[in-house]
C-alpha cells in the first residue's frame, strides 16, 4: 500500500501553547484513517495545518509526493485535498445547489469575458456543473433540498452539504471534521455508510475527526491517537481499544 | 406560456418608449434643467453600479470609491482639453479611463487584501483621500492638474462631428445636449446593468458571493481570494472610471473638490438604500438620491414663491431626510428598497 499523506514531524503552538507537539505518521492511499483524542488534543490544528488554514511551527507535510510547505488553502484544495470544518462553514446565504456549485469552483474555468457574453462553451461549462453539483445532492441523500438556503437546512443535513461541497472538487484526499456532531445513532449510522459508499465510489481517502469511538472502531482501517498535542499512537480499532494510554487517558472516562 | 411572454413583452415595449420619451416629457412638463438632474442620475447609476460590485457582491467597504470616478475624469479631461492641447476621440479616451481607473483599482486594492470590514473601510477612505489630495497639488513643479482650479473647457462628448452637447433640434424639435447626453448615458447605464446581472449569474459572481459570506470557507473551496477580490476592485473601478470620463465631457469642468468624501459616502448610501447587491435596486438608490435634493430645491424655491420668504431651507432639509430615511430603512427594510435575494436571505437568517 502506498502512501498518499505524510505527516512529518509537525509542531504548532500559539503562543504559549503546545497545540501540536512532533507529530509525525502516514496515511495509507484509500485507507479510512480515524484521528481521535479528548478536545483541544489538536486534532482541528492538525487539519487547519494540513489545509494551509495555519502554517506549522515546524515540520512539514508531504501529499502524494509533493510538499505542501507554505501552500495557499485554494493551492492545496486544487492539489487534491478538500475538507469539512467542525463548526459548519457554509455559504448560509445560498442554496444548497449553489454550495456544491461554488465548491466546483477550482473544476471550471470561466472567467469575467465568459460571464458577460455567456458563450457556448460557458453555457455548457455552466449547465455540466450544475448537473454534476445535483448528482452530488443526490449522492450524499439531500437532493430534494437543492433549492433550499444552507441556513435553512437541518443540522445533519447541512452537515451532508458540506461533505458534497467538498467532494465537487474531485479531491483524492477527504479530511472530515467531526461529521457526526449533533446526529442520533441513527443518523450517524446512515452517515458511517455514506462515508463508507463515497469512499469506495469515488476513489478517496478519508481522514476523520470523530469524538464516537464506536463509530470509528466501524468506520476506520486505522485510527491515530492525539492527546495534549502528542502522537500516542496509530494503529488498527481492535489494538486502539486495547491501548493502555489510549484506556487510562480517554477511552475509559469517554463510556 | 404564449400569453406571458405576450404580456412581459407587451411591458418591455411600454418600458422603452416610457425611457424614449422621458426626456421630452420632462422638457414639456416640469422644465429643462430636469434632464439634465436625470442625466447625473443615470451617472450617478453607473458609479453605483461599480460600487455596488465591489461592496454589494464582494462584501468588501469600499470608502474611497470615488477616487476611480475622479481617475477617469482627469484623464478625460487632460487627453481632451486646452490642458496639454490634446483632443483625442471618445472611442480612445473613454477606454483609457476606464482602464487607468480599473489599474488604480488593483493598485489600491493590492495592499488592503487581508483587511475586512471596519480596517478595510478606513484604509479604502484614505487611499480615495490620496488621490484627491494628489489631484490638488500636482500643479507643481509641472503643472499636470491644474491644482484646485481645476481644469476647464474640457471637450464635449462627441462621436467624430457629433457633439452630444450641441443641440440638434433642426433635425428633431426638442433634441438638446441633454436629451442627446440623456440617450447615451441609457444606453451605457443598461451596459452596466447588463454586466453587473450576467456577473452576479455566474462562476465568478458566485466567487465573490462566497468571498463575502464566509472568506475560511471560500478558500478551501478553492477560490482564489488575492485574484478574485483585486477582479472586484478592478471591476467596480473600471465602471467608475468610465462614469468618470463622461462626467468630464457632460460637465466641461473637473475639479478636486467634486471628489470628496462625501461623494463616496453618497454612493454608499445609494447602495444601501436601494438594496445591496441588487442591480434593480441599486439602480432605483441612485436615482432616487440624485432626484431627491432637486425636487427638494424646488420645495425651497416654492417657499419663495408661495410664502415670501424660505422657511425651512431645503439645504437643512435635505440632511435630514437624509438622515431620517436611511434610519428608517435600517429599521423597515434592512435590506433595501428592493432586495436582493442572497441578501435577503442572510438578513432573514436570525429570524426565520
Ligand atoms: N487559532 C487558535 N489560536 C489560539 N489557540 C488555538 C487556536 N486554535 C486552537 N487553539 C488551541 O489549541 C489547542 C488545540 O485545539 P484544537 O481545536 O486543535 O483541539 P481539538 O482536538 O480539535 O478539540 P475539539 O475536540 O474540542 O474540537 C486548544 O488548547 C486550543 O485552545
Ligand atoms: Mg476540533
Amino acid at each position: 500500500m502506498t502512501e498518499l499523506l505524510q505527516i512529518d514531524h509537525v509542531s504548532r503552538n500559539f503562543g504559549g501553547v503546545q497545540a501540536l507537539t512532533d507529530v509525525s505518521f502516514a496515511i495509507r492511499q484509500d485507507e479510512i484513517f480515524g484521528l481521535i483524542g479528548p478536545n483541544g488534543a489538536g486534532k482541528t490544528t492538525l487539519f487547519n495545518v494540513l489545509t494551509g488554514v495555519l502554517p506549522p511551527s515546524s515540520g512539514h507535510i508531504i501529499f502524494a509526493g509533493k510538499p505542501l510547505d507554505r501552500q495557499p488553502p485554494h493551492r492545496i484544495l486544487q492539489l487534491g485535498i478538500a475538507r469539512t470544518f467542525q463548526n459548519i462553514r457554509l455559504f448560509s446565504g445560498m442554496t444548497a445547489l449553489e454550495n456544491v456549485l461554488v465548491g466546483q469552483h477550482s473544476c471550471t474555468r470561466s472567467g469575467v469575458i465568459g460571464a458577460i457574453l455567456r458563450n457556448a462553451a460557458t453555457r455548457r461549462e455552466e449547465a455540466q456543473a450544475r448537473r454534476h453539483a445535483a448528482e452530488l445532492l443526490d449522492q450524499v441523500g439531500i437532493s430534494r433540498h437543492s433549492n433550499t438556503l444552507a441556513a435553512n437546512l437541518s443540522y445533519g443535513d447541512q452537515r451532508r452539504l458540506e461533505i458534497a461541497r467538498a467532494l465537487a472538487s474531485q479531491p483524492r484526499l477527504l479530511a472530515l471534521d467531526e461529521p457526526a456532531a449533533g446526529m442520533n445513532p441513527a443518523e450517524r449510522e446512515q452517515l458511517r455508510e455514506l462515508i463508507q459508499q463515497l469512499r469506495a465510489g469515488f476513489n478517496l481517502t478519508v481522514l476523520v475527526i470523530e469524538h464516537d469511538v464506536k463509530l470509528m472502531m466501524q468506520l476506520c482501517q486505522r485510527i491515530a491517537v492525539l492527546d495534549f498535542g502528542e502522537l500516542v499512537t496509530v494503529d488498527e480499532p481492535e489494538r486502539i481499544r486495547q491501548h493502555p494510554r489510549v484506556i487510562q487517558a480517554w477511552l475509559g472516562t469517554e463510556t | 406560456m404564449s400569453h406571458s411572454r405576450r404580456s412581459a413583452w407587451s411591458t418591455y415595449a411600454a418600458l422603452a418608449i416610457g425611457l424614449l420619451a422621458l426626456p421630452f416629457l420632462l422638457q414639456a412638463g416640469i422644465g429643462r434643467s430636469w434632464v439634465r438632474i436625470i442625466d447625473m442620475a443615470l451617472l450617478y447609476s453607473m458609479l453605483a453600479l461599480g460600487l455596488n460590485i465591489v461592496v454589494g457582491y464582494a462584501g468588501l467597504l469600499d470608502l474611497g470609491y470615488i477616487a476611480f470616478y475622479a481617475v477617469g475624469a482627469y484623464v478625460y479631461a487632460l487627453l481632451d482639453s486646452p490642458q496639454f492641447g490634446l483632443h483625442w476621440p471618445l472611442w480612445a479616451v473613454l477606454p483609457i479611463g476606464a482602464a487607468c481607473a480599473g489599474l488604480s483599482g488593483v493598485l489600491l486594492g493590492a495592499p488592503t487584501l487581508r483587511l475586512r470590514g471596519d480596517y478595510l473601510a478606513i484604509v479604502t477612505l484614505g487611499f480615495g483621500e490620496i488621490i484627491r489630495i494628489f489631484l490638488n497639488n500636482l500643479n507643481e513643479p509641472v503643472n499636470i492638474t491644474n491644482g484646485p482650479q481645476g481644469i476647464c473647457l474640457i471637450d464635449s462628448v462627441h462621436l467624430g462631428t457629433f457633439s452630444f452637447s450641441h443641440n440638434h433640434t433642426t433635425m428633431l424639435p426638442g433634441l438638446t445636449g441633454p436629451v442627446q447626453y440623456y440617450y447615451l448615458f441609457l444606453a451605457l447605464t443598461l451596459l452596466v446593468m447588463f454586466i453587473a446581472l450576467r456577473l452576479q449569474d455566474s462562476r465568478v459572481g458566485r466567487a465573490w458571493a462566497a468571498i463575502r459570506e464566509d472568506e475560511l470557507a471560500a478558500a478551501a473551496s478553492g477560490i482564489h481570494l488575492r485574484n478574485f477580490k483585486l477582479l472586484a476592485f478592478a471591476m467596480g473601478a473600471t465602471f467608475g472610471g468610465l462614469a468618470g470620463g463622461l462626467f468630464a465631457g457632460f460637465q466641461g469642468f473637473v475639479s478636486p473638490e467634486s471628489f470628496n468624501l462625501m461623494e463616496s459616502v453618497m454612493i454608499l448610501c445609494m447602495i444601501v438604500l436601494g438594496g445591496m447587491g441588487n442591480v434593480y435596486g441599486v439602480v432605483l438608490g441612485a436615482i432616487t438620491l440624485t432626484v431627491l435634493p432637486e425636487a427638494l430645491r424646488m420645495l425651497g424655491d416654492w417657499q419663495l414663491n408661495h410664502l415670501g420668504h424660505v422657511i425651512v431651507d431645503p439645504n437643512d432639509l435635505r440632511m435630514l431626510i437624509f438622515g431620517l430615511a436611511l434610519v428608517a430603512m435600517m429599521l423597515i427594510r434592512p435590506a433595501g428598497l428592493i432586495r436582493s435575494r442572497r441578501h435577503q436571505r442572510e438578513y432573514a437568517g436570525d429570524r426565520p
